[in-house]
């Protein structure tokens, strides 16, 4: 009986970490997404025409971006999901 | 489980454990935190400016975990029998495993090999800088104006606590990933890949590609360096009674494991990613 708890305890945390990495993983990868944006349009503007319009227009492509690759992720884990369902 | 010491090991044992008490509390009201915490040994190099600055602690310890590595691989090959032995038998499993998971994820037939020397190559690397992580060892920080030498109080420090061993790998990935979409589909195929649902989408696309070694190197040196700098304070703060073995354990073994492990994972998915057609 007694067994059987931690079994099922065990199984419940590995499924909370594999959770939780997804959510991890989707906000790295919007973060990032932004952060390179980011930096991509400062050093732009900085050898170009200096005046934060490349920024302003990097930094939405970046959360544009970001957001666009973080629903990838979620879509992924999403379909994998639904294919093991199925295969039950 | 039952453990049972014989009378030797019984002696050696208490005679250990009163040492390492008197020489806990001896160090009690002495031990001052190490200095230069979060700094680095930098060298200038009379190279470009780019290639200019070293971090000799990184190169070093880099170096050695390489010929450890080569060392071991050569002596594997050398007693390699169709009855393992012990050492044999773990090195298979752990290759035996990466290689079922590459088998798994990589559609490309002809590419399985190759992504899987990749990705071993990394785990054995970074898993080993890991776990020196978790050793007591000797490292070398910096003051305001001199070197300082800590003996013991520090774990030996891992090239993967330093962010350019990180870059260079997610950035190698990057560019393997990507000469491996060339091979596979043609060069006109890869940049259409670009332009996936329509070409709007270009600009996104270059920046989603450009964050992935960002994300990739700084979940593992954030592990690494971040561990490495809560164990320094937590045992600091324990005057380093009984704290620092369990949290050198944690940080540098399971959570060093882990990461060398998902940092493998990343690199075998982004190359599959890239291999899907």
């Amino acid at each position: 009986m007694m067994k059987k708890n931690i079994f099922k305890l065990s199984r419940e945390s590995v499924n909370f970490f594999k959770h939780s990495n997804v959510v991890f993983d989707f906000g790295v990868t919007v973060i990032s997404n932004i952060v390179v944006g980011g930096l991509l349009g400062y050093y732009l503007d900085k050898w170009t025409f200096n005046n934060k319009v490349l920024l302003v227009i990097f930094l939405l492509l970046g959360t544009i971006s970001g957001m666009y690759n973080g629903m990838k992720v979620l879509l992924k884990v999403a379909a994998k999901e639904e294919r093991k369902q199925n295969e039950k | 489980m039952k453990v049972s010491f014989s009378r030797g090991e019984k002696i050696f044992l208490t005679l250990f454990l009163i040492v390492y008490a008197g020489v806990a509390i001896w160090n009690f009201g002495k031990i001052s935190f190490p200095e230069g915490i979060g700094k680095v040994w930098q060298v200038h190099v009379p190279l470009p400016s780019l290639l200019g600055t070293l971090n000799p602690i990184t190169v070093i310890m880099t170096v050695v975990i390489m010929s450890i590595l080569i060392y071991m691989a050569v002596s594997f090959k050398r007693h390699l029998s169709k009855i393992p032995s012990k050492k044999q038998a773990a090195i298979e499993i752990i290759l035996s495993f990466v290689y079922d998971l590459v088998e798994d994820v990589i559609p490309v037939k002809e590419f399985v090999k190759p992504t899987f020397y990749v990705s071993m190559t990394l785990f054995l690397f970074i898993w080993f800088s890991n776990l020196l992580g978790g050793i007591p060892g000797i490292s070398v920080g910096v003051s305001s104006h001199h070197l300082v030498l800590n003996l013991f109080t520090d774990t030996w420090p891992s090239p993967t606590g330093d962010l350019n061993t990180n870059v260079t790998y997610a950035v190698m990935v990057l560019f393997i990933s990507h000469i491996f979409a060339i091979k596979l589909k043609g060069f006109k195929n890869w940049m259409k890949g670009f332009i996936d649902p329509n070409p709007i989408m270009l600009p996104m696309n270059i920046i989603g590609e450009l964050a992935k070694p960002v994300s990739h190197s700084l979940r593992l040196f954030g592990n690494i360096a971040g561990g490495g700098i809560m164990v320094l304070m937590l045992s600091y703060l324990a005057k380093y009674t009984i704290v620092p073995m369990v949290l050198w354990g944690f940080f540098g073994f399971f959570v060093g494991t882990i990461q060398a492990f998902v940092f493998s994972m990343l690199a075998i998915a982004y190359i599959s990613v890239q291999l899907e057609q």
